[in-house]
């Protein structure tokens, strides 16, 4: 089953099929999403207007987390099986998680200052995702370090996968410590303390999200395939 | 909208402008996202379009070099 | 095939050491980490005047007292124990009575003397009509004594 989408000439040619559906869901889904955000939901009991900073901060924040996993995952199966999309995948996450982890860190600051009354505190919550986006940038620092792709590959994967412990820090650190930054809404054991009417917005954002780093992702892929097979061309052109 | 005067279409325009205060917080959020999301994207797309480009004119200097 | 199952072997089996190690870490600097301590935390250790702490908690209702030189005194509590507080200063949109509430200073004798108090806002969000509803029916002492229960406008760490 994995080998059949492994395979990047297959790959090549689903994508490009694939592609402009998911553009379209993408600019769909955000529409109604800011629609209904900016212009169809309520001011909250608490936060007034501000509130409406939530239906990019939060999706943001969660695409960061999930680019992360995507990314270890892909990165696993590369080291493990030695699938060249796998690392593919994993190259392509990157710079789509980097953006949404800065996105996070920059909405929940201007989110902040009016709630809380600062820009920026060091609770777990915040430094966790700040570390975040250190591992995201460590990782295509040191991608993009090797001569030899093989081996920027193994090292980065590997930095990938021990920053994966990094995810459920984040995700729990309201939790288990005493934060700042108040808990989950949304994914949480009783069910979302988030009214109806402020949910559609933001899971119609978060959706829109997902399809966006799997628009981005499709041409990125394609590109290093491409990528791949131009600089094989080269090698051969030299040796040949 | 036809039954509001012009000065209280601007007001509502003005309102929701101003988000009750917010709006110096609430633009530059939706705004900065946009335009990394839109960049990111773009800049993806450029990096494909580059590569195809690449790898044609590689092709044909490969097949002139068979002939 | 060998060579992959060695190979994941040893990948399940360094994540799994890298979880134990971080695990051990996080709860040794546990201290450290917590952003605030809570009133009984202050309380059941004795406070030294120099030192500098966070003190968060909910702003007891009825406590905020704004005097004339723009000092305003509250008491903040975890609902065991209770901590005078005086502050001078700008105070947060969202601080309010009943809400979460984060002060940063030292003690002059009984009193927290703050210099930076920050608001610590609540998961739960919903229009004012829903809100005034909940009050209405009387379902919201009831979601919010369960609320405080679980530690959630308190912080986990201080339960």
């Amino acid at each position: 089953m994995l080998h059949r989408f492994a395979n990047p000439t297959r790959f090549l040619r689903i994508a490009s099929i694939a592609q402009p559906w998911i553009a379209w869901a993408t600019i769909l889904l955000a529409g109604t999403g800011l629609y209904l955000g900016l212009f169809n939901s309520p001011a909250d009991y608490q936060q007034g207007e501000s509130v409406r900073i939530m239906y990019v901060h939060v999706p943001a924040a969660w695409m960061a987390m999930f680019c992360y996993t995507s990314m270890a995952i892909a990165a696993g199966i590369g080291l493990i099986w030695k699938h060249p999309l796998a690392d593919i995948a994993a190259k392509a996450t990157a710079p789509v998680g980097a953006c949404f982890t800065f996105l996070a860190l920059f909405t929940g600051s201007l989110w902040g200052k009016p709630m809380w009354g600062t820009w920026w505190v060091w609770d777990a919550r915040l430094t966790s995702m700040l570390v975040l986006l250190f591992l995201y940038l460590g990782y295509i620092a040191l991608i993009n370090a090797f001569d030899d792709p093989a081996r920027g590959t193994k090292s980065s994967s590997i930095l990938v996968l021990v920053g994966l412990i990094n995810v459920p820090i984040i995700k729990f650190s309201v939790d288990w410590w005493n934060t700042l930054h108040q808990p989950a809404s949304v994914l949480r054991m009783d069910g979302p303390s988030i009214d109806e009417s402020m949910l559609w917005p933001l899971l119609l954002m978060a959706l829109a999200f997902k399809t966006y780093y799997i628009w981005v992702l499709l041409v990125r892929i394609r590109a290093e395939i491409i990528s791949n097979k131009i600089r094989i061309l080269r090698l051969r052109q030299v040796h040949g | 909208m036809g039954s509001y005067k012009d000065g209280k279409v601007m007001d509502q325009i003005r309102d929701f402008i101003n988000m009750e205060g917010y709006g110096g917080y609430v633009w530059p959020s939706y705004l900065v996202t946009a335009g990394l999301m839109i960049i990111l994207l773009v800049i993806t797309r450029r990096f494909l379009k580059a590569n195809m480009a690449t790898l044609e004119a590689l092709e044909n200097t490969a097949k002139e070099d068979v002939e | 095939m060998k060579r992959k199952h060695k190979r994941l072997t040893f990948v399940g089996l360094a994540l799994l050491l890298l979880a134990t190690a971080a695990a051990l870490t996080l709860s040794a600097f546990e201290e450290s980490i917590v952003f605030f301590q809570s009133p009984t935390d202050i309380v059941t250790k004795s406070v030294s005047p120099n030192k500098r702490y966070r003190l968060g908690g909910l702003v007891e209702e009825g406590s905020v007292r704004k005097k004339d030189d723009a000092v305003v005194t509250f008491r903040i509590t975890d609902m065991a124990n209770t901590v005078n507080v005086s502050y001078r200063g700008i105070l947060p949109d969202l601080f309010r009575e009943g809400q979460g509430v984060v002060t940063e200073g030292f003690f002059v004798s009984d009193v927290f003397t703050a210099d930076e108090v920050l608001a610590k806002h609540d998961e739960n969000y919903m229009p004012p009509e829903v809100a005034d509803a909940l009050k209405k029916s009387g379902k919201w002492n009831e979601m919010s004594s369960k609320m405080k229960k679980q530690g959630h406008v308190l912080g986990g760490g201080s339960q």
